[in-house]
């Protein structure tokens, strides 16, 4: 234990005898046997830890649900039960189980239960598939019928544009009715939500630029930007929406409409000769909320949750929102989304510092290097404690560190090499 | 107090950052027995925030100062504690010189509370003004923290209209009068618009019961503050007021890359840009033509509203030209503000497109042209200058906040760069001189660290300049650890 360490633990114990009468103690207030999970933000919260899983916690405080807490505000964990702590399907159960007996919903007929999830942040680090995955138990468990997508991205990397629209194809749509609400979905993003058929615009939304770049605003070109088109093309089919829009969102390509004015029907062509232009062939497209609109693309622009509502109770009837009220939070957080939530906030964290750890890492690892072998350990141990925390983030999500090939293969020769350096 | 009290109080001014929120855990949930513990339910209120070395923030009312140290009563919540921190710890101090919310009534008056109880003179009927102008650099002093803690303290007064004046620094140099010519403003500060406009849009929506009516008024809003105002639809000029200088668009990225590459760049930020307008209902037109210098763009009023046209017709008047060949702006218009390859607003162009719903060059013009002279109560403004004070407060602390912290990190790297092993008695293989030098090596790392902690979206946006220093403080723990391993002593 470092001197810090130490301190850090002293000065918490010492401020719990300060603030703990001797009284209380007596009454038995202070459980022995309970887990403490102790938080970055000072908080300590006292229970019985009932799940973990990559390094997540869910921990009974024996009054409500259980409650969730994510990897990066757990400072440390004082394990007091004796019960062993379920992991996996298990644990899954278990907690389903549970929160079958705490349902507070009822279904009511011809009321659509709906939710919010947002996906934000770069398409393959914050916004991916596997969160949205993890979500579905979460979104079936509070009974939601509609999920409202809520996106607001900048674009990210072209790998997990199939893998989301996979998770948004072949899990949600089975289950639930989905919608999207742009507020801004560039790229990456904009190819992802374009499986998704009925689309609404915040006021401000945004939607496309989908050129596909690498390094110093190089364009992919030839089969590679020929494999993205029809793959564009497929993922346009899914969300009914006409192949020849995302197309002029990718290259320079015309696009212009026609509006039948009996029927409304929007005809797209891939030239000039619609009345109205979207792209005149020197440009890449990007739909306002007023120009997707136009040309029937988008369903309507909504600018705050209730607009929304009275957008979406024209053909769903009336709505109930699922989820608690947050501040500073403008629509109800339900389970699902406070999970995406936590789960952006730990990439997002760790992102910052993937780079950073790395860089320790080879700092403890020359450090070993520079002394003889029986010298090695402490320099070791703590590189492993960076391997580790490299480890961890590719288990959160497996593209930290792709781009720069530090992928579990990378992991696995280093693990090799520290058990070398320690032999000698 | 008690030793194992004072113990305790020491412990909790050495540890870490997080100890301190852990200190507060225990205060805030300690019993109401005075005598037990050295906390106690708090009878004054913080006059002073310290910023301290491990990044933590706390709020304070400074009891005895010294050379070395600052004994304080420390707040957490509705308690406070005596607390002594050596000088050593602290990397600014900031006085508050408003109440807080936990100030009691008996609580001894200042500014605020003072101004608190003129408020509370507003008739029921009246509505709450709260007037805040955005002055200085745009991303420097006018950046997303001091604009979000300006509306909160709003929300906190319980506005019912905001008045935010935009009249960012536009002069050629400091303290000349002659300013910048509209082709000298950046595009790309549309970045910092886009950071700050959600205060005014979505974090109002979540965080206000009732959202107060946001009126923009112009009095220089060049280059990325020219999109701010378009998020509301009340906009207001004074008579000299402008708006513009953003048109760089097309110019983005010179020739680096691909076209295409290019071309999806200035797409999508024309798409944020447009959505800015058209989230406050104006038409996404005008600012296309604000930031494309290859835009044609005509005019013409017909039934009262005025109407565009992509193009250059008879009967139309002229706003931009596409700015090539001898069309385009010569130095003599660019330095008379007269260049036409993008749109600049003044005072009576925006009226007449009705962007602008007025023109006014005084508050109570103002709020006679808002026709709501007659009810407007412009809260907390003491020193008379047509400001809410407490805005004024929040802006201010955070421009010397940062002008200070910006200086501070100057001498912070070069105090860095020149730590020298000092000798030292008793110290024959030199680690006691090398240690030393190592701890104040940290010691400056530690105090840059906490400033970039407060003030980063400014002086280090990506945070590169962190990780660094982080990286630096490994490499020092890392120097220590060799030596002991190597037999150096330490």
């Amino acid at each position: 234990m470092t001197l810090r360490t130490r301190i850090a633990t002293l000065a918490i114990a010492l401020a719990m005898l300060v603030a703990t009468p001797r009284a209380m103690a007596a009454e038995g207030l202070y459980e022995p046997k309970q887990d403490v999970v102790k938080l970055k933000d000072g908080r300590e919260l006292k229970g019985t830890i009932v799940k973990e899983q990559n390094g997540y916690i869910w921990i009974d405080l024996g009054v409500g649900p259980e409650m969730f807490i994510s990897p990066s505000d757990i400072k440390e964990i004082v394990r007091g039960s004796d019960e062993p702590i379920p992991s996996g399907e298990e644990a899954t159960e278990a907690i389903k189980a549970k929160a079958d007996k705490q349902t507070s919903w009822e279904r009511v007929p011809g009321i659509t239960r709906a939710a919010v999830i947002t996906a934000e942040g770069t398409v393959g680090m914050q916004m991916a598939a596997k969160p949205l995955r993890e979500a579905i138990p979460m979104l079936k468990e509070e009974g939601v019928d509609l999920v409202v997508f809520k996106v607001q991205s900048g674009g990210g990397m072209l790998l997990e544009i199939q893998r989301l629209s996979d998770v948004l194809q072949n899990e949600y749509k089975p289950q639930f009715q989905i919608v999207g609400w742009i507020d801004e979905a560039i790229s990456a993003a904009a190819m992802t939500s374009i499986t998704i058929e009925e689309l609404y615009f915040m006021p401000k939304g945004s939607f496309g630029a989908c050129t596909g770049w690498f390094g110093a605003l190089q364009a992919v070109e030839g089969r590679g930007l020929e494999d993205v088109l029809f793959k564009m093309e497929k993922i346009s089919a899914r969300g009914n929406k006409d192949k020849q829009i995302m197309r002029a969102m990718q290259i320079n390509e015309e696009l212009s409409y026609d509006i039948n004015e009996q029927t409304g029907e929007v005809k797209f062509y891939q030239n000039l000769d619609g009345a109205h232009i979207l792209n005149d062939g020197t440009d890449i497209l990007t739909f306002t909320a007023a120009s997707a609109q136009d040309c029937g693309f988008s369903s309507g622009t909504a600018g705050t949750l209730e607009e929304l509502q009275a957008l979406l109770e024209k053909s769903v009837g009336e709505i109930v929102w699922v989820g608690e009220e947050v501040e500073g939070i403008p629509y109800p957080v339900c389970k699902a989304e406070k999970y995406q939530r936590e789960y952006r906030k730990e990439v997002d964290f760790q992102e910052k510092r993937f780079d950073e750890i790395v860089t320790k890492y080879a700092m403890e690892i020359q450090n070993a290097q520079s002394v003889p072998v029986d010298s090695r350990g402490g320099f070791l141990r703590r590189a492993e404690g960076y391997l580790a925390q490299i480890r961890r983030l590719h288990n959160i999500n497996p593209n930290f560190g792709l781009r720069s090939g530090y992928d579990a293969d990378w992991i696995n020769r280093q693990e090799e090499m520290i058990r070398q350096l320690r032999r000698g | 107090m008690s030793n194992s009290q004072s113990t305790h109080a020491r412990l909790l001014g050495r540890a870490a950052a997080g100890l301190v929120a852990a200190a507060g855990l225990v205060m805030t949930s300690a019993p109401a027995d005075p005598a037990f513990a050295a906390t106690t339910l708090a009878t004054g209120e913080p006059t002073h925030e310290l910023l301290l070395t491990t990044g933590q923030t706390v709020k304070v009312e400074i009891v005895k100062e010294t050379d070395k140290e600052i004994e304080v009563n420390l707040y957490l919540g509705s308690m406070s504690a005596p607390r002594t921190y050596q000088r050593s710890e602290i990397v600014s101090i900031t006085e508050l010189g408003h109440s807080t919310e936990s100030a009691k009534p008996a609580a001894k008056p200042d500014r605020a509370t003072r101004a608190d109880k003129a408020d509370d003179n507003i008739p029921g009927d009246a509505l709450r003004v709260y007037v805040m102008e955005l002055d200085g650099r745009f991303g420097w002093d006018v950046s997303y923290t001091p604009v979000k803690d300006a509306i909160d303290k709003a929300r906190e007064m319980k506005a019912d209209v905001i008045i935010v004046k935009c009249n960012n620094n536009w002069k050629q140099l400091e303290g000349f009068s002659d300013e910048r010519t509209d082709d000298q403003g950046e595009f790309e500060e549309f970045d910092i618009a886009m950071k700050i406009q959600p205060v005014f849009t979505s974090e109002m929506h979540a965080k206000w019961q009732k959202e107060p009516q946001v009126v923009f008024w112009v009095e220089r809003a060049m280059s990325g503050m020219a999109f701010l105002p378009l998020i509301k639809n009340d906009i207001y000029f004074t008579s000299d007021g402008r708006m513009g200088g953003v048109g760089g668009l097309d110019e983005l990225f010179g020739s680096t890359g691909d076209e295409v590459v290019r071309d999806k760049q200035k797409s999508l930020r024309k798409a944020f840009v447009e959505g800015m307008a058209i989230e406050g209902g104006h038409d996404p037109i005008i600012v296309r033509a604000m930031v494309k210098k290859s835009m044609v763009l005509s005019y013409r009023i017909e039934n009262g509203k005025p109407v565009y046209l992509e193009g250059e017709e008879p009967g139309w008047t002229l706003l931009t030209d596409d700015g090539k060949d001898e069309r385009q702006d010569t130095d003599s218009d660019l330095v008379r503000g007269l260049g036409n390859d993008s749109l600049t607003l003044n005072a009576d162009l925006a009226y007449k497109l009705q962007l602008s719903k007025g023109t006014a060059d005084t508050l109570d013009d103002l709020l006679f042209q808002m026709g709501i002279e007659d009810r407007a109560y412009v809260m907390n403004d003491e020193d008379s200058n047509d400001l809410t004070d407490a805005a004024e407060r929040e802006l201010n602390d955070w421009s010397t906040g940062i002008e200070r912290a910006d200086q501070k990190l100057r001498r912070l790297r070069f105090d860095l760069d020149n730590v020298q092993v000092r000798e030292v008695r008793n110290d024959p293989d030199g680690s006691k001189a090398r240690n030393a030098a190592r701890g104040q090596r940290t010691k400056l790392i530690n105090e840059a660290i906490a400033l970039l902690n407060k003030y980063g979206e400014v002086l280090d946006p990506g945070e590169q300049f962190r990780v660094q220093l982080e990286l630096m403080r490994q490499q020092i723990e890392n120097e220590k650890r060799l030596e002991r391993t190597r037999g150096g002593g330490g």
